[in-house]
């Protein structure tokens, strides 16, 4: 539908536009009704024969054909050339679809991720996202009464704010899940301009926190309408339990919407006024605290207004706050930031933009591979044209003629490419559909065809036929009127045949920028898989779960994390359990600041901390270096005085004490205030953050020991595989508490993978480019070469009698090959070196000018030289023999 | 194609365009594109490209034999407005005349 209005909106005429859409939609529905296909595809065909007749019956004007210079016979002579050469047309077909596509499809797949308007968020332009900004980097959370001051600031109409909550949600009948919301305050559909497809948005009466009971609405995604309610229309007013509470359905979000950023994942959004169960870990009267929020808050700006007049009143609205109250340190540290759109951080959106620089970087090489081939078949075709083009030139057609016409043609080509791309890309968003790329993204869904991704295959199309068309075009119209006429100009003019051959190095010349980049990215692949890590991930499960959000009482909590480790111990194929609080590469962590006992305050070490239960070290295989593991007493159970315990990393006990025997000596920690706690253990360095930063020093202290939190994620040592452990682990769980769900199932080295996936990614998707683009420059080498043979055919056939031997021959052959392969992957691998300070960023372990990456393709690509100048050098050797 | 232009600078219709003219006459201000299509089809039986609908409407309309506005939006057709066509008085009036004009070749009475 979205495609076809496209189709009108670009090419139909302004009068039609609209009726026709309607036209064609009641002619849908009929053939709906009377059994007919009506899809996708009927619409798209429609739209473009209806629009396409009613331009070309326009064009003609109203009487027929004034034949305007000779335009439309050229156009019919371009489509009658293309008719008349099947297999060389359906070659450059595939090459420009390939090279169009491919910028196409990866350009799609970017647009998605960060250009594509948010489904649900109408006008995003004057929306304004505020933030509390550090002076020292980093944003402040903001608390419920600071964001009241905000919606009245006079820049915006209204304010609204979300806050990233994770709740166990259970349906009438089914088990709990774990699934991502919003607590969002009343005004946030309004703000964002959505219209809901069901139901209705929160009102101020389910902001009251004062009033739990109101509050318990829920309204949930078009996604998740779809996927767990079948599109019930009778949704509203059943009941979803969160958090073992009991939330009314009130509205659907519109289709599409999964919050406000491109990025989101959001399938239930709760009023901030719940948050006594939605939030438990905050404070009970939120309305009136102090404690802040992860909110992330933005508004409707008035029109009229700029970014810098909200700046500057939030900026007095935060003088006057601090006047009246000047201990409020965060505000005195911290400055309010209004900036255009839904803003999202900048680590994200750079990520981002530097991934898809690399990956559109990659395609425009095999774009440029693609212009070079196409030059080359169409420079080839030209030859073979010259005695039609001195027909026409004796004739009286001029050599601008001559060139519009075969421009022409190189227009019909490409654009017959770009329609190719763009099916392409349409198939692949079919394919793609439901992918996910990284856990952390969405996934992926109606990827496609819109108005950007359609400029940019048409934008590629017309680079495309510049690069491809137009040279041949300029040259292979020059032709030698008398002796092409005598049908004695056997060989090509020498300027073609030195473009060809500037073209096959051309292509040589970029598949070795891909192939020697891709090698670069794959060995920094193996050089991340290869760190040492300190720990086992292959054969350990982790997953997490949060009690907290089901039991409020300590006691109780304590008691059921206890009774779970205790019951996995007994899973048969389970060697080891144990609980921590943050599993490897989760990107959260907490911190600690620490010295050895007796030393000054000023000596204190930053160091990360993890609270980890008995067996967690044992579950990982992480080496002990001295002392023990934490025991089962010393874990779940608050600190008795005096009788804390700590284990520490090699890294910090080197730092603390100079030596990794630290087992038995005391620290004096700076939070809980100045306790002591006893070292019982040393472990090895465990590698949880990245893998290119130094292990930080680190502590780990019983689960439980200072405060119990709510959730965390159990450590299994399998011994047999996950998928026959699973079973029997739910059923564990399921014994110590049957509605507590399990969530985040995956193993460390699932957690690792999660944590490259973007470089992976990237790889792959170059590897695949640079192999394809190999190949084409290699068809393309063999097609100068091959053409080269048989024009020099008489001169072999002379030097043969001459007296040379048919190696002879084929040596010559060869050594053109050669010297073409090695000219091209000089130039590739000067123009990599030039480019690779670009990727540089991308590289791990290895450098840009790894001598390992940069000779294994020298010696890819002149192998793959050799291999396809022999069919050539064969026939000129077996040439010889037919004088 | 030649024949084509000589015909039109005569202010001559086609048969289609004939066909498509009637259409839009018999229903008197409230024809569009499926309307007209649906019409010739009921009362010839012959069916009629989409296309050909369209570019018919589209070529009577710049000889000036009809006009058009654009109705009101309905849901059944995704909430978009229907372009709606009728007779031009100029078209009307060369009607007759020609008709007139035919009579004695035509031999009708």
């Amino acid at each position: 539908m979205t495609l076809a209005r496209w189709v009108l909106a670009w090419f139909a005429p302004p009068e039609w536009r609209e009726s026709m859409l309607g036209d064609l939609t009641e002619e849908r529905a009929r053939r709906r009704q009377s059994g007919r296909y009506a899809g996708v595809w009927w619409l798209l065909g429609a739209t473009i024969w209806t629009t396409g007749r009613l331009r070309w019956a326009a064009s003609r004007g109203l009487g027929g054909s004034k034949n305007g210079g000779g335009w439309r016979q050229d156009w019919m002579l371009a489509f009658r050339a293309w008719r008349r050469q099947p297999a060389l047309t359906a070659m450059l077909l595939l090459t420009l679809t390939l090279g169009i596509g491919a910028n196409t499809a990866v350009f799609s797949i970017a647009n998605w991720m960060m250009f594509r308007p948010v489904p649900g968020v109408t006008a995003p332009e004057s929306l304004a996202t505020i933030r509390l900004a550090a002076h020292d980097g980093g944003f402040f959370t903001i608390s419920v009464p600071e964001l009241q001051g905000l919606s009245a600031l006079p820049g915006f109409s209204a304010i609204t704010a979300h806050a990233d909550v994770s709740l166990n949600v259970s349906r009438d009948d089914g088990q709990a899940t774990r699934v991502e919301a919003h607590a969002v305050t009343a005004g946030y559909f309004d703000v964002l301009g959505q219209t809901m497809t069901l139901g209705r948005a929160f009102t101020a009466a389910e902001d009251n926190e004062e009033d739990i009971g109101q509050a318990q609405r829920v309204i949930i995604s078009h996604r998740y309408w779809s996927t767990y309610f079948d599109r019930d229309p009778q949704v509203l007013g059943r009941t979803l339990r969160i958090n073992e509470t009991p939330f009314t359905i009130i509205g659907v979000a519109a289709a599409g919407f999964r919050g406000p950023s491109r990025s989101g994942a959001i399938d239930l959004w709760v009023p901030l006024g719940s948050h006594q169960v939605t939030l438990p870990a905050y404070p009970a009267k939120l309305a009136s605290s102090s404690a802040g929020l992860f909110f992330s808050a933005y508004g409707r700006v008035v029109p009229g207004t700029t970014l810098a007049l909200i700046d500057e009143q939030a900026e007095a609205w935060r003088a006057g706050l601090l006047n009246m109250n000047p201990s409020l340190g965060k505000l005195k540290r911290a400055t309010f930031v209004a900036r255009p759109g839904i803003d999202v951080p900048s680590w994200e959106s750079e990520r981002l933009t530097q991934t898809f620089g690399l990956l559109i970087a990659v395609v425009a090489f095999v774009l440029l591979l693609a212009c070079a081939n196409v030059g080359n078949l169409l420079l080839a075709r030209a030859h073979e044209r010259q005695a039609e083009v001195a027909t026409r030139m004796a004739l009286g057609a001029s050599r601008g003629r001559v060139i519009r016409q075969w421009l022409l043609e190189g227009i019909a080509l490409c654009v017959c490419g770009g329609a190719g791309a763009l099916l392409v890309t349409l198939a692949l968003g079919r394919v793609l559909d439901g992918v996910v790329i990284t856990p952390s993204l969405p996934a992926l869904t109606q990827v496609g065809l819109d108005w950007r991704v359609f400029m940019f295959a048409l934008a590629t199309s017309f680079v495309a036929c510049a690069g491809g068309a137009f040279l041949p075009a300029v040259v292979g119209s020059r032709v030698d009127l008398v002796a092409s006429l005598k049908q004695s100009g056997r060989g090509q003019t020498p300027a073609g045949r030195r473009i060809r051959r500037a073209l096959a190095i051309v292509q040589v010349a970029s598949s070795v920028v891909l192939l020697a980049g891709s090698f670069l990215l794959l060995r920094s692949m193996t050089e991340r898989y290869a760190v040492p890590l300190g720990y086992d991930t292959d054969q350990v499960l982790a997953f997490s779960i949060e009690p907290g959000l089901r039991h409020k009482d300590d006691a109780r909590q304590r008691r059921l994390y206890a009774s779970l480790v205790d019951q996995l111990r007994t899973v048969p194929g389970v060697t080891a359990a144990g609980l921590a609080w943050v599993e490897p590469f989760r990107r959260i962590g907490g911190g600690a600041s620490l010295r050895a006992e007796g030393q000054l305050k000023e000596d204190n070490i930053s160091a990360d901390s993890n609270m980890v239960s008995a067996g967690f070290f044992a579950a990982l295989g992480v080496r002990i270096l001295d002392g023990r593991e934490f025991a089962d007493a010393e874990s779940f159970r608050s600190e008795e005085p005096g009788a804390g315990v700590l284990i520490v990393n090699e890294s910090l006990a080197r730092q603390l004490f100079g030596t990794v025997n630290a087992a038995g000596r005391r620290v004096t920690m700076e939070y809980p205030e100045g306790r002591v706690r006893t070292i019982v253990g040393v472990v090895a360095d465990l590698r949880t953050r990245n893998l290119d930063e130094p292990v930080s020093p680190t502590a780990y202290e019983p689960f439980g020991q200072t405060f119990l939190s709510g959730w965390g994620t159990m450590h299994v040592r399998l011994t047999g595989s996950i998928e026959s452990s699973m079973p029997a682990i739910r059923a564990a769980v399921a014994e110590v508490d049957p509605g507590l769900p399990i969530y985040d199932v995956e193993t460390l080295r699932q957690a690792l993978d999660r944590h490259l996936a973007e470089s992976r990614l990237v790889t792959i998707v170059t590897a695949a480019f640079a192999i394809v683009a190999t190949a084409l420059s290699m068809i393309g080498l063999y097609g100068v070469l091959a053409l080269g043979v048989t024009e020099r055919q008489r001169e072999f056939s002379i030097r043969a009698a001459l007296g040379a031997a048919p190696t002879g021959v084929a040596r010559l052959v060869m050594r053109e090959a050669l010297s073409l392969t090695l000219a091209g992957t000089a130039a590739g691998l000067l123009a990599f070196v030039w480019l690779s300070r670009y990727a540089e960023s991308r590289l791990f372990g290895v450098t840009a000018l790894d001598p390992v990456a940069l000779f294994t393709t020298l010696g890819c690509v002149v192998l793959a030289g050799v291999f396809v100048s022999l069919p050539p050098a064969l026939r000129a050797a077996r040439s010889t023999s037919t004088l | 194609m030649c024949q084509m232009s000589s015909f039109s600078e005569k202010g001559l219709l086609g048969e289609l365009e004939q066909l498509v003219l009637l259409a839009v006459m018999n229903q008197s201000g409230e024809g569009y594109a499926v309307s007209i299509r649906d019409e010739i089809e009921e009362r010839t039986q012959i069916a009629l490209g989409r296309g050909s609908i369209y570019v018919t409407l589209d070529r009577l309309d710049r000889k000036g034999y009809v006009s058009s506005v654009m109705g009101e939006p309905t849901s059944e057709r995704g909430g978009k407005a229907k372009r709606c066509f009728k007779l031009t008085l100029a078209a009307a009036e060369s009607a007759v005349a020609r008709m007139r004009q035919a009579k004695p070749v035509r031999g009708v009475r």
